[in-house]
């Protein structure tokens, strides 16, 4: 009797393949690939049995998604030829639910080459096509957000050597520029922007790239026909820890821009129509006190009294509106004179010795030596004099001391965290006031701010002081910054080029 | 002392008024004229201590009387003074080179600082 065959009984050895998620099957190649065997793990995806499949050649067919059985159909088809083949679909549950399954298929051919049957595999793959297609969907929608937009934008990628190579741009870039996607995208930026603008940005992109830090500036874009303005934000796109890309981001502001132009134009004209009536009401109001027009009784004079004060705080007022406006226009052309600045300091003292005499406070000047003379705006300097010197002024008490310092500085040294970059002045005006409340340091630079503690005191104020102070001092590029301490005094220090 | 003399250079009359009235009283001869052109014949004939110019005038400019004021044998070293209004920016920015004395601003000087400021500007 011949010795029975022996069988290797690898049910064990597939269990572990039985019961994991991918469902394993064999089909006939012809027949409409009907299901000749189905492992039990097709529970666990779709809820039917084998037998489903098995009982019924037309299970597997009537249960794929309709917009997807052509595609599938056509597939097996390519299985036929090419003997290995793979595919996603969609595949009803018993659940209702249409899942996505992908199948991978191996054919087997007969003895005579002819396809016999099919042995795959099957595992749901679902939850990643949901992820794909979440991603695929908010790509859509960050497509749209950067096309809508109408901020223009750019993406530039770095390269390194300093060479920015344009990612893309969004449809309001093109829209603005006129250009075509085709002149720009994967171009390098220099070979896009006008060469001057190009020179202004590239420092930027610079900075951006070694720093991570979000840049804003404004620019200015003049062609034939037109002068437009716009604010640039760069964004730097940091992937682990480098900064791989650059988003600009410009918004034309030049409607805004027109506005405060418009008004600042109006500013303009009304304050200066106002200086001559306004020096009249002052010269003849002083003319009467000075008995000019015969003798005055004790009420006269006090009435008098009110209208000259009344009329010079007008004419501070004037004076800084104007200043405000013709800072924000750009119309207050930088001089470089002679420029004395013991006798600037002198002169202002000598507009503001009503205000000292009245509150009897004692102004102690300190000049370095050898500061005579140099070139600068005297009027830029007097300016800023005025307005910090009146202000150490209006916030003390009577009788306090106001100090003023003036002493030369020079290039490479470091004031205020920062090395000058050429020879200036440094003035420091030092009061015993009122001092500014911690919270508010931050916002007196602001236009229009005025703290509360000095509001309470009734003590007179536009607000517009020290923002005028920050707009010049970033006009002549110096620097300003202060120490102050509540009820102990404020410290204005401020650098002036020389 | 010998009692000095000003030419002022203004076209608002009620204020030219004002400032020669307050520097009449306190000794002081008063020239004036309301434009350049005047303004620049009375100062090469006269030969004034001090001018106060402003700048905004018909006529002839307060720049424009400047410069040509500088070009005069005497008028080269002629001291003045301009009195204006600060948002003539385009005039000042100018007159610069002319190497006046001072700029005052009508509207926040005093008469009587005024005259301190003259007074100063004299005896230097």
């Amino acid at each position: 009797m011949p010795k029975k065959k022996e069988t290797i009984d690898h049910t064990q050895d597939f269990e572990f393949l039985l019961s994991s998620y991918a469902v394993t099957y064999v089909t006939h190649a012809s027949d409409g690939f009907s299901s000749t065997y189905v492992s039990d793990n097709i529970k666990k995806i779709t809820g039917y049995t084998p037998k489903d499949f098995i009982n019924d050649p037309k299970f597997w067919r009537k249960h794929l998604h309709p917009d997807d059985v052509d595609r599938v159909y056509k597939g097996l088809d390519k299985l036929l030829k090419e003997d290995r083949y793979s595919h996603e679909y969609r595949f009803k549950c018993a659940d209702g639910k249409y899942h996505w399954l992908r199948d991978e298929l191996l054919l087997v051919r007969d003895k005579d080459g002819e396809p016999k049957e099919v042995i795959g595999y099957c595992v749901d793959v679902t939850k990643r096509k949901e992820l794909e297609e979440e991603l695929v969907e908010s790509q859509k929608r960050l497509s749209l957000i950067y096309n809508t937009a109408s901020d223009t934008m750019m993406l530039i990628k770095i390269v390194g050597d300093g060479t920015y190579v344009i990612e893309s741009v969004n449809k309001a870039f093109l829209e603005v520029t006129k250009w075509k996607e085709s002149d720009v995208a994967g171009k390098r930026v220099d070979e896009v922007l006008p060469q001057t603008t190009y020179e202004t940005f590239v420092p930027k992109y610079q900075k951006v790239e070694k720093t991570c830090k979000p840049l804003r500036w404004e620019h200015e874009s003049v062609t034939l026909s037109e002068k437009r303005y716009f604010t640039v934000d760069l964004l730097p796109v940091i992937e682990q820890g480098k900064c791989t890309y650059l988003l600009a981001v410009s918004r034309d502001i030049t409607k805004q821009k027109e506005m405060e132009q418009a008004k600042n134009e109006f500013v303009s004209i009304t304050s200066h129509e106002l200086h001559t009536p306004l020096s009249m009401v002052n010269w003849y109001a002083e003319l009467l006190l000075e008995h000019d027009a015969g003798p005055l009784t004790p009420k006269q004079t006090e009435y008098l009294e009110k209208i000259t004060t009344a009329g010079r705080r007008m004419a501070e007022l004037v004076e800084m509106f104007l200043n405000v406006a013709q800072l924000e226009m750009g119309t207050m052309p930088l001089r470089n004179e002679k420029l004395n600045i013991v006798n600037v300091t002198q002169d202002v003292l000598y507009e503001l010795d009503q205000d000292i005499r009245r509150k009897e406070i004692n102004v102690v000047c300190d000049y370095d030596e050898a500061i005579e003379n140099s070139y600068g705006d005297k009027r830029m300097l007097r300016v800023l004099l005025l307005n910090i010197i009146s202000n150490a002024i209006r916030y003390s008490q009577d009788k306090d001391v106001v100090t003023v310092h003036v002493k030369p500085v020079n290039k490479g040294e470091k004031y205020n965290r920062k090395t000058l970059k050429r020879d200036m002045f440094l003035i420091t005006v030092k009061d015993e006031g009122y001092g500014i409340p911690k919270d508010v340091q931050k916002k007196i630079f602001d236009r229009e701010f005025r703290a509360e503690n000095v509001k309470k005191r009734m003590i007179e104020g536009t607000g517009l002081g020290l923002y005028i102070v920050k707009k010049i001092i970033q006009f002549v590029e110096g620097d300003v910054w202060f120490e102050s301490k509540e009820k102990k005094g404020t410290t204005f220090h401020f650098t002036f080029p020389r | 002392m010998a009692r000095k003399k000003i030419l002022l250079v203004e076209d608002v009359v009620p204020l030219a008024e004002a400032v020669s009235d307050y520097f009449a009283k306190n000794n002081f001869d008063m020239l004036r004229a309301t434009n350049g052109k005047d303004g620049l014949k009375i100062a090469l004939k006269e030969k004034p201590d001090l001018i106060l110019l402003d700048i905004l005038l018909p006529e002839m400019g307060g720049d424009e009387m400047f410069k040509k004021l500088r070009q005069d044998g005497w008028g080269k070293d002629a001291k003045v003074i301009i009195l204006t209004n600060l948002s003539e920016s385009k005039g000042v920015a100018r007159i610069a080179e002319y190497n006046p004395l001072r700029y005052i601003v009508k509207t926040t000087v005093r008469l009587d600082d005024l005259m301190g400021l003259i007074k100063k500007a004299l005896a230097a």
